[in-house]
């Protein structure tokens, strides 16, 4: 299967703080991808890589086979993100969101529609965004992020501030994206239990390094052979980030 | 298309509203300039237009330059307030773009502004100086005149609003600048030459000679390229919104 998105060696550093270090990912096209890590391992400073909005200091990315920063015009038009917490004009309505957004990607009108529909905000449509409660806006930039259906979708922590039920269906929307439209979600939580729930392949990432990249029963493979508690992921994924912790502490 | 966007976003903001508020405002001033000190401009030997602008334009002038100032934070207080910017960074648009066309909006709404006022004034012209040419003719020149020397104080100020998240910062800073113009203009410096502030309080009278204009013109065309240059570098080094 090929890759949508590689990295080679990709660094990010902020003075003497290094976000990511020497990051080699590969998510497989049509693929959920859950990219998992402690708040503060680097996630969203990958994420925000790719979408150019901020540079890497050193290695390299490609995005359906374009690179950084020659082709991040055309890397946008086919990526649909949501990046930390959603962005939205408060003065125009969840419709008048998305429809700047959509003169701006040359979508047809319906596309609005179908975006609304998709993320249960078709009935507040005509509610200024500025009025919509935190699980609504979540759903805003969900919307946002999924208009036109692209083919690649990075998606940081999208359901931060939604109620179990909306995580529910959220994580199920997400889950059904790859069969459905035939796109690639690339998805950052800090929670194994919920990545366990949506993901094909996970990435876990911690002070900037990969420490482990594959899919669930790999993992669960790997941490039987490291000696980590198996029976239950969650304990697996803490133990794997203590020991790195321990080990960096010895270093330093 | 981006233009019709930015237009889009003023949706709900005030911005159009502040702009009639402002012109009215604007207007009102010569009318109850000349109102209550008739005396003191029908006075005068000069033709009533020049006699209208030099009364009152100082006080225009700071009103436009206020607008400018006004407009550019409503603009990019909407793109800060609920993050949007970062969307658009996160979009296949051009931020250089969007920039200028958010200066083409303000300017174009600067237009009505200077009609209206040029109303006001010939209204003025028409009833305190009866029988007298009104000078319609050296009005629209003058507001062709103020569209470029409005020109540069835009662009400083929707360049002021991109770099600061909090509207009050902008605003502040513009209102230092504007206050500075306000109290440099008479002096006879270089400084009050060029400083961006200074130059919409410049007007053209029928008395004005082309000489004095065109190097007032080229000033401001000189700083809108510097001031869009300056833009475009600030964009190159700096990738995230703020």
């Amino acid at each position: 299967m090929s890759n949508i998105i590689e990295t080679h060696n990709l660094t990010k550093r902020y003075r003497d703080f290094t976000a990511v270090n020497k990051l080699n990912m590969h998510v497989k096209k049509g693929q959920v991808y859950g990219f998992l890590g402690p708040n503060g391992a680097g996630k969203s400073t990958t994420m925000k890589m790719f979408l150019g909005l901020t540079r890497p200091s050193s290695g390299s990315f490609q995005i359906k086979g374009r690179s950084y920063p020659k082709d991040r015009m055309k890397i946008l038009r086919e990526t649909g993100a949501f990046i930390e917490s959603p962005a939205f004009y408060g003065n125009l309505t969840g419709e008048e969101n998305l429809d700047i957004i959509r003169r701006i990607l040359g979508l047809p009108k319906s596309s609005i529609k179908d975006a609304l529909e998709l993320t249960g905000l078709y009935e507040f449509r005509k509610r200024t965004a500025g009025k919509y409660s935190l699980g609504m806006k979540q759903r805003l930039g969900l919307a946002e992020a999924l208009l036109g259906r692209p083919p690649l979708l990075i998606l940081d922590e999208p359901t931060n501030g939604l109620d179990p039920a909306g995580i529910h269906e959220i994580r199920t929307l997400i889950r059904s994206l790859p069969q459905k439209y035939n796109c690639t979600v690339l998805v950052s939580s800090h929670l194994l239990s919920e990545i366990e729930l949506m993901a094909d392949d996970i990435g876990i990432l911690n002070h900037g390094r990969l420490l482990f990249e594959g899919t669930l029963p790999e993992l669960k493979e790997q941490a039987a052979q490291m000696g980590y508690p198996t029976d239950n992921l969650e304990d697996t994924f803490l133990a794997m980030i203590q020991e790195d912790n321990l080990k960096r502490g010895d270093k330093r | 298309m981006i233009l019709a966007l930015e237009m889009k976003k003023t949706k709900r903001t005030g911005l159009i509203p502040a702009f009639l508020a402002g012109a009215l405002a604007a207007s009102a001033f010569p009318v109850l300039n000349i109102a209550f000190r008739t005396e003191l401009f029908t006075s005068q030997d000069l033709p009533p237009v020049d006699i209208l602008l030099q009364g009152n334009w100082d006080m225009l002038a700071t009103f436009h330059s206020f607008l400018a100032i006004l407009g550019a934070c409503i603009l990019y207080h909407t793109e800060f307030a609920n993050r949007a910017i970062e969307k658009l960074y996160m979009l296949p648009v051009s931020q250089g773009k969007v920039f200028f066309c958010k200066n083409l909006l303000l300017l174009l709404l600067f237009l009505p502004v200077f009609l209206i006022e040029d109303g006001f004034l010939l209204f003025c012209a028409r009833h305190w100086f009866p029988g007298k040419d009104p000078g319609l003719e050296i009005l629209l020149q003058n507001t062709a005149f103020s569209i470029a020397a409005i020109l540069p104080v835009l662009l400083l100020s929707t360049l002021i609003a991109s770099l600061a998240k909090n509207m009050w910062v902008s605003l502040g800073i513009g209102v230092v600048c504007m206050f500075m113009g306000q109290m440099t203009v008479s002096y006879e410096a270089v400084f009050s030459k060029v400083y961006t502030f200074c130059l919409p309080y410049r007007c053209l009278l029928s008395s004005s000679a082309w000489e004095d204009i065109f190097p007032i013109l080229g000033v401001c065309a000189a700083e809108s390229v510097l001031l869009g240059a300056v833009k475009i570098f600030l964009l190159k080094i700096r990738r995230t919104p703020v």
